[in-house]
């Protein structure tokens, strides 16, 4: 069954049931709102209201808002992001990705990844930047030892939101091949497949009920190349994988069955911060059903 | 601002005792134009953008039309090519063809007036431009190398390098940037390079010249072809 079919059969199923699920969107200690971004490559500004592909879209300020509207909402918020978020507008050429990480630091964010771009200028250029974010970085697969970022970028965190226990890691993608060498320096690029296995099994060990995984592998490729979704079917214990680096539009979160045949999302917002992803999670002990709702969000 | 909110309810059946996560899979929201904006985020950008305002805001040129990437060749990507080649060949004559990534193409441009801050949201990058002699063994490899990858801004067909090919010249100068003469995407053959120039001029700013020199400008919306 694809993606649209599915919707499609939910949708059906779901027909009569549109007042009872306005309870799940209450002040909900249950509920946690995940809300995030990839590859917002430094894009600050909406587009111009001219733009001839994305007129007025984006817009630090205007996502901002749209956070902050959410957390009026809902207590349990987590903000993340799956790299790249440097380079493509002159606010990054001008003044080095600062402003990016303090407008990331006043939303809130909670975690990121490192995308290729953000060694566009260099380990040096990276952690000159660091001091202006209030959130942290985090990359499971990268060997920082015998570089600068060693101690300052950690394979993964744990946090508490409500009744959830969040483990959070990031994946990178290999750097050589797509950024000077001079750049990334001595980082070691290690398996994406064992790292995020090792890595979600340990904060399985540690109880957490909710793991996810910051990816900028990308989502999919033609050939074999490592992706998201080769990730997703051969991974163990992960719930969700947030990715980036093939600037990929999806509507929805994606479904995916793991390596033991159980559904976990890939989620993927595009480019340039036009879109913030969302995706609900409660926590259910329940023995007979589980009830999985999807809700459609368009703000026009 | 209507904010339509359709929930669905999918009933499923699953045995678990202990506690899960269940995902309340949410549609992605686009941040369009009417949304509203949160004014102390835009009192931080404030100060930022008045900062490069003068310079990004500087108009250097008028575009006929609008133009966008594409694969395999398209007027946006010509005319980068075009314009990194003329600044090549001013101070090494020799050089045989320009050819760039794709992928270092970051926007479209618009019609109308072109400003400096235009061009930087076309090449963000610092990259420089690189002269590269290579044997013209090489030209086979570069050849399937774009194909496979369905196109890359040249500027020129390709089959100019097949005359070179099979000439008696035992080189060719290629002209493109630092990132892919240090191998980047995925260019590693290019490391081989009998010579290298490192020419110290941006891309950037050779397009920004060349934007200023050909006025009005005319774009080349042929196929240069693989």
């Amino acid at each position: 069954m694809n993606r649209k079919e599915f919707i499609y059969k939910a949708a059906l199923i779901g027909a009569g049931a549109s007042i009872a699920p306005k309870a799940l969107f209450g002040q909900n200690n249950d509920r946690l709102v995940i809300l995030h971004t990839n590859d917002w490559h430094s894009h600050i500004e909406p587009f111009p209201d001219n733009d001839k592909k994305y007129p007025g879209l984006g817009g630090a300020a205007k996502r901002a808002a749209m956070i902050n509207e959410i957390r009026a909402l809902h207590k349990n918020v987590l903000v993340l992001d799956s790299g790249d978020i440097f380079q493509g507008t002159p606010y990054f050429n001008y003044y080095g990705g600062e402003l990016e990480f303090k407008l990331m630091s006043e939303m809130g964010y909670d975690y990121a990844t490192l995308g290729n771009h953000d060694f566009d200028a260099g380990i040096e250029g990276l952690i000159k930047q660091l001091p202006h974010a209030r959130f942290k970085f985090l990359c499971a697969n990268y060997d920082f030892s015998n570089t600068l970022l060693d101690g300052k970028v950690k394979p993964y965190a744990i946090c508490h939101k409500g009744k959830f226990k969040i483990g959070v890691f990031g994946i990178g993608i290999e750097l050589d091949g797509l950024v000077p060498k001079k750049l990334y320096g001595e980082i070691k690029y290690k398996d994406p497949i064992e790292c995020a296995n090792k890595t979600a099994s340990l904060l399985k060990d540690k109880g957490c009920n909710l793991i996810i995984c910051l990816s900028h592998l990308g989502y999919e490729y033609e050939d074999n190349k490592i992706s998201d979704t080769i990730l997703a079917g051969m991974s163990k214990n992960i719930d969700l994988i947030l990715g980036g680096h093939t600037h990929t539009f999806l509507s929805s979160p994606q479904p995916i069955f793991n390596h033991d045949k159980k559904e976990i999302f890939i989620n993927q917002t595009g480019w340039a911060g036009l879109n913030l992803g969302r995706i609900d999670y409660e926590l259910s002990n329940s023995k007979s059903s589980q009830i999985i709702g999807f809700s459609y969000t368009n703000i026009s | 601002m209507p904010c339509k909110i359709f929930l669905i309810l999918l009933v499923l059946y699953g045995c678990k005792t202990r506690i899960t996560p269940v995902a309340q899979a949410t549609s992605n929201i686009q941040l369009s134009i009417n949304d509203k904006s949160d004014k102390q985020i835009e009192d931080i950008i404030s100060p930022y953008s008045l900062g490069m305002a003068a310079a990004m805001n500087e108009v250097i040129g008028y575009s006929p039309s609008f133009v966008e990437k594409k694969k395999p060749s398209s007027a946006l990507g010509n005319f980068i090519a075009d314009a990194v080649m003329e600044s090549a060949i001013k101070e090494y004559p020799l050089s045989t063809i320009c050819i760039l990534n794709y992928g270092g193409i970051r926007s479209t441009l618009d019609s109308g007036e072109i400003t400096v801050g235009d061009i930087f949201q076309i090449m963000p990058f610092e990259n420089e431009i690189v002269i590269l002699k290579l044997n013209t063994i090489y030209i086979d490899s570069l050849q399937n190398f774009i194909r496979i990858k369905g196109g890359e801004p040249m500027s020129d067909n390709i089959n100019s390098l097949k005359k070179v090919a099979t000439s008696d010249q035992d080189y060719f100068y290629l002209v493109t940037s630092d990132y892919m003469a240090n191998g980047g995407d995925n260019y590693s053959f290019l490391t081989r390079a009998t010579e290298r120039v490192d020419t110290g001029v941006k891309i950037r700013d050779a397009i920004l010249a060349y934007v200023k020199i050909h006025q009005p400008i005319t774009f080349d919306t042929k196929i240069r072809e693989l």
